[in-house]
This record gives structure tokens, sequence and C-alpha cells, in this order.
């Protein structure tokens, strides 16, 4: 059996093992609410019950930990599994790359310098996720924090932010200039990955763009004001000369 | 009884955190089929921490459950 229908049946497995699980963990805790209702004389039964049922529960989740050990397995092993997404050409990374090839991350694709080739996006896409992670989690508490304005999209939130952030030192300013960072370095990340190799990833790529995109925006937003208070102070000078000039 | 009510209090949350990481997993193994292969081992990686989160809130739970057990005896 090739390992790609290997792999599609144990991930059907570990998807069928799940739902079982969740609709096991559902009647437990069905169970469970009777607990406050049940006469002391079968809350004895009851309560062996779902110690059983907690018994069956951590069971099920032990294979489905098996299940996913075995997945990581194939992808590891596997050099048959390259759809055309995992496809890298090799002449851009030296295969003397210092990085050593994980066994439970790389995905192989049957040659060494592509493995490498592979290691070192896998590595970058990594970085990546990683920071992505960060600002999905700071957007997220940005969101939080300003929930009750009634914004509805990020960009409002932004928008918002930014005029709250240039009035006051509010501590949500800091939040965002983070997570412009995180997505500075993010982007980075990305562009390291695509001189790597060309393999495309264009939802992450639209992502990135459209926060760089973001970023553009804010910065001339703050040339604009910028230029503004500059022209305003310009103006308070000269007006403030020609009064002098009156009085004299 | 007036023991045993935060025991079940205690269960009942416990057993609310399992439903949930149960239903993360069903979810997040809903969207393996559709993974594309450079992201599959991050996305391995997060339903095996989302098992292991699993297994010790059950565990957690089971040891609650055993707790009832001792006190109505």
């Amino acid at each position: 059996m090739s390992s790609h229908k290997k792999l599609l049946e144990v991930v059907e497995e570990l998807l069928r093992q799940a739902l079982i699980l969740t609709e096991f963990a559902e009647s437990s805790l069905d169970l469970a609410q009777n607990l406050r209702d049940t006469g002391i004389g079968e809350l004895a039964g009851l309560i062996e019950q779902l110690i059983y049922d907690c018994d069956l529960g951590i069971t099920k989740l032990q294979g489905l930990s098996s299940l996913i050990d075995e997945t990581r397995e194939i992808i590891g092993r596997d050099s048959g599994y390259c759809p055309a997404t995992a496809a890298v050409s090799a002449p851009a990374v030296n295969s003397a790359s210092p990085l050593s090839p994980d066994p439970d991350l790389a995905i192989y694709s049957g040659e060494n310098t592509t493995s490498n080739s592979s290691d070192l996006l896998t590595s970058h896409y990594a970085d990546f996720e990683l920071h992505l992670s960060d600002v999905v989690d700071r957007v997220y508490q940005l969101q939080k924090s300003i929930s009750k304005s009634g914004s509805k999209t990020i960009t409002g939130m932004i928008m918002l932010v930014s005029m709250l952030g240039a009035a006051t030192n509010h501590p949500v300013t800091k939040t965002l200039m983070d997570g412009y960072k995180r997505f500075t370095a993010a982007a980075g990340v990305y562009e390291i990955g695509q001189k790597s190799n060309n393999l495309g990833k264009v939802e992450l790529k639209d992502v990135v763009d459209w926060y760089l995109k973001m970023s553009v925006a804010e910065e001339e937003r703050r040339k604009r004001t910028q230029e503004k208070e500059l022209d305003a102070s310009a103006r308070a000078h000269a007006e403030k000369g020609r009064t002098l000039g009156t009085s004299s | 009884m007036n023991q045993l009510l935060p025991l079940i209090k205690d269960f009942l949350e416990t057993m609310q955190v399992v439903l949930k990481t149960a239903e993360e997993l069903r979810v997040e193994a809903q969207r393996l089929p559709s993974t594309e292969a450079d992201a599959l081992p991050g996305k391995i990686q997060q339903l095996d921490d989302l098992c292991a989160e699993g297994l010790k809130t059950y565990k957690k739970a089971q040891d609650i459950a055993e707790e009832m057990r001792d006190l109505v005896g």
C-alpha cells in the first residue's frame, strides 16, 4: 500500500476517533449533570460510572495520540508523499546547510538536497508561524481591550487605536506597535523563505502584504499628522511675528 | 452532600474543558485533509498538544470523581 493511501486511512481513522471522543465526552458531561439531583443511594453507582467513563475517555485519547504519532511517522519517513505544493527546488540551498534534518518535522521529497531545502523552509515557516501566532494573540488581546468601542474589523481597530495612541500613551499602542514589529519580522522571514525557494504560500503572503500595506498607511498617516503639526506651528510663529510687528 | 457539591462543580467544569478540547481536536482533525504538505508537521504537533491537554484534563476529572467516590464511601 502506498504511504499516501496509508496516510489518508490514518487521517480518516483520526477523524472518526476524534468525533467519537467528542460524542463520548458530551455524553459523560450530560451524565455528570445529574450528580446534583441524584439521591444518595444511587450516587455511588453514578460516580462509578463516571470513573469508568473517564477511563474509557483516557483510552480513546491515548488511541488518538497513537494515530497522531502514526501520521507524523508516515510524513517523516515518506519519500513518496510529496504533493506539488511541497515540491521544492534544490539549487537555491547549499546541501551542506548547517540545519540538520529533524525526522519529526521535515517533509522529505526523496533527495537529500531537497530535504535540506525543505528543512530550511520548514524552519523559516515555523518561525513565521510563531510570529504570526504571536501577532494573532496580540490582535486578539487588542480586540478584547477595545471591544466596547464597537469596532468590528481589524482595520477599524487599528485606526481607532492609532488615533488613541497618537493622543495618549495608552498601553494598547505598545501592543499595536509590537504587532507591527512582529509582522515586519515575519515578512522578513517570508522573504528569506522566498529567496531560498520559489515555494508559493499565497495565503500567508496575502496576510503579510496586507499588514505591510497597513504599516505603510500608518506611516503615511503619521507623516501627514506631523506635517500638519509643523504647518500649524509655522502659522502660529508667523501669527506671533505679525502680532509683535504690529505692537512695536 | 455539602462537601460533595464543590467536587461536583469542579468535575463539571473539568469535563467542560475536556469537551472543549475534544471539539477542538475534532475540528483540527477535520482540517487535516485540506492542510498543505508543508504545514502538516505543525498541524500534527497542534493535534498532539491538544491530545496531551485532553489527557491531562481527563485524568484530572477522573481524580475528582475518585475523590467523590471516597467521600460517598
